[in-house]
């Protein structure tokens, strides 16, 4: 593709991403919202992260894989102990590295 | 006066101030209180700086390697900001894709914002407009995590919100800029589990997240649904889906448990 087309599809996405993220907070900040809808929204960083974290973790190249060849999901186990026990952003991606480059290099078991 | 009061109430642990005291060498007053906001925000988005820095340079590397122009690279990461739609982006431009379908894809892959960019809206109607609009143009899953939390804690201060989402732009460019001028080089950077941050990243800011039962269940009836959705075909919409599905279940289990 010509660098000036590449160019306009940028602005083109750009546009898209910009009206995604801000029409939806605007509106919902300009009106008050009923107490259920507050509530359903209050679950939104749950299910969203939840979805997000299982996509990465037991989806490799496509597929469901839960055998010894996902390093992801082996490698998310110690990550997850971290996370729970500690509570720690940084120390949950800093175990997570290292587990990741440990089944690496050394396998998994 | 009053406003020393009202954000120093807002500062959750109060070794922040020392710290900075310690290193600046001067007296906080309530002229000088701003810094205390600022240096907040950037502990706070510190460890998704990192992982910030590592994406950006994959992204740097792998825009070269794809036939992208360095200037188009880092207008990518300054107007997109949304790692996810910018790595499938590129790959797309790559096998010369007709615009169209780019921008359909991009909808597709950003529709998970409509649910998170409403979930923030909640906590936006103290804001000016200008503010909900340059706030609402720098999110992304990251700081809206990290800022759910803050939002639920107490009310934060603009200026660490802002400090934030400016921190992780700003560093998120920089990095693809970096990557960029590096790039077109033989680096292998899988070996150093660079691809496992991300993941990581989101196990780190699910867990805060997850307070109760009901919590723990939401998660439990997401990661299902999402398996199944994955497995019908759904692809890039099952994380908009499945969260749809998961508030709606939710709101019902909410209303079953009240009564």
């Amino acid at each position: 593709m010509e660098q000036n087309l590449i160019l306009y599809t940028i602005f083109g996405m750009s546009l898209i991403t910009l009206l995604i993220k801000v029409i939806p907070a605007i509106l919902v900040s300009n009106y008050k919202i009923p107490d259920y809808i507050n509530k359903i929204l209050e679950f939104v960083p749950l299910a969203v992260l939840s979805s997000m974290v299982i996509q990465f973790i037991i989806i490799d190249d496509g597929e469901l894989n839960l055998s010894f060849t996902n390093e992801f999901l082996w490698a998310s186990v110690p990550t997850l102990i971290i996370a729970i026990v500690f509570k720690s952003l940084f120390a949950t991606i800093f175990v997570g590295l290292l587990s990741i480059i440990f089944i690496r290099y050394f396998g998994i078991f | 006066m009053n406003g020393i009061q009202e954000v120093g109430g807002s500062i959750p642990p109060g070794s922040t101030k020392k710290i900075l005291g310690f290193f600046l060498k001067f007296k906080l007053s309530d002229k000088n209180f701003w810094l205390i906001h600022v240096f907040n925000g950037f502990i706070l988005t510190l460890p998704i700086l990192l992982v910030y820095v590592a994406m950006g340079l994959s992204f740097g590397f792998l825009a070269i390697d794809n036939g992208i122009s360095p200037l188009n690279a880092i207008l990518m990461s300054l107007l997109i900001y949304a790692g996810t739609v910018q790595l499938v982006g590129i790959q797309l431009i790559a096998i010369e894709a007709s615009i169209f379908s780019i921008l359909l894809t991009t909808f597709i892959i950003n529709s998970r914002f409509f649910v998170m960019s409403s979930s923030i809206g909640r906590f936006l109607n103290k804001f000016k407009l200008y503010q909900r609009f340059l706030y609402a143009c720098q999110l992304t899953d990251a700081t809206f995590a990290i800022h759910t939390v803050r939002f639920s804690q107490f009310n934060p201060p603009k200026l660490e919100l802002f400090t934030t989402n400016i921190f992780g732009h700003v560093v998120w460019v920089i990095s693809t800029t970096v990557g960029v001028y590096l790039g077109g080089r033989d680096y292998n950077f899988d070996s150093l589990g660079i691809d496992f941050a991300m993941p990581a990243m989101f196990i780190g800011l699910l867990l805060p997240l997850v307070l109760t039962k009901i919590h723990l269940l939401i998660c439990v009836i997401a990661g299902t649904l999402t398996v199944i959705l994955y497995l019908i075909g759904f692809s890039y919409w099952t994380t908009l889906t499945s969260t749809v599905i998961t508030i709606l279940i939710g709101l019902y289990i909410f209303k079953w448990n009240k009564t």
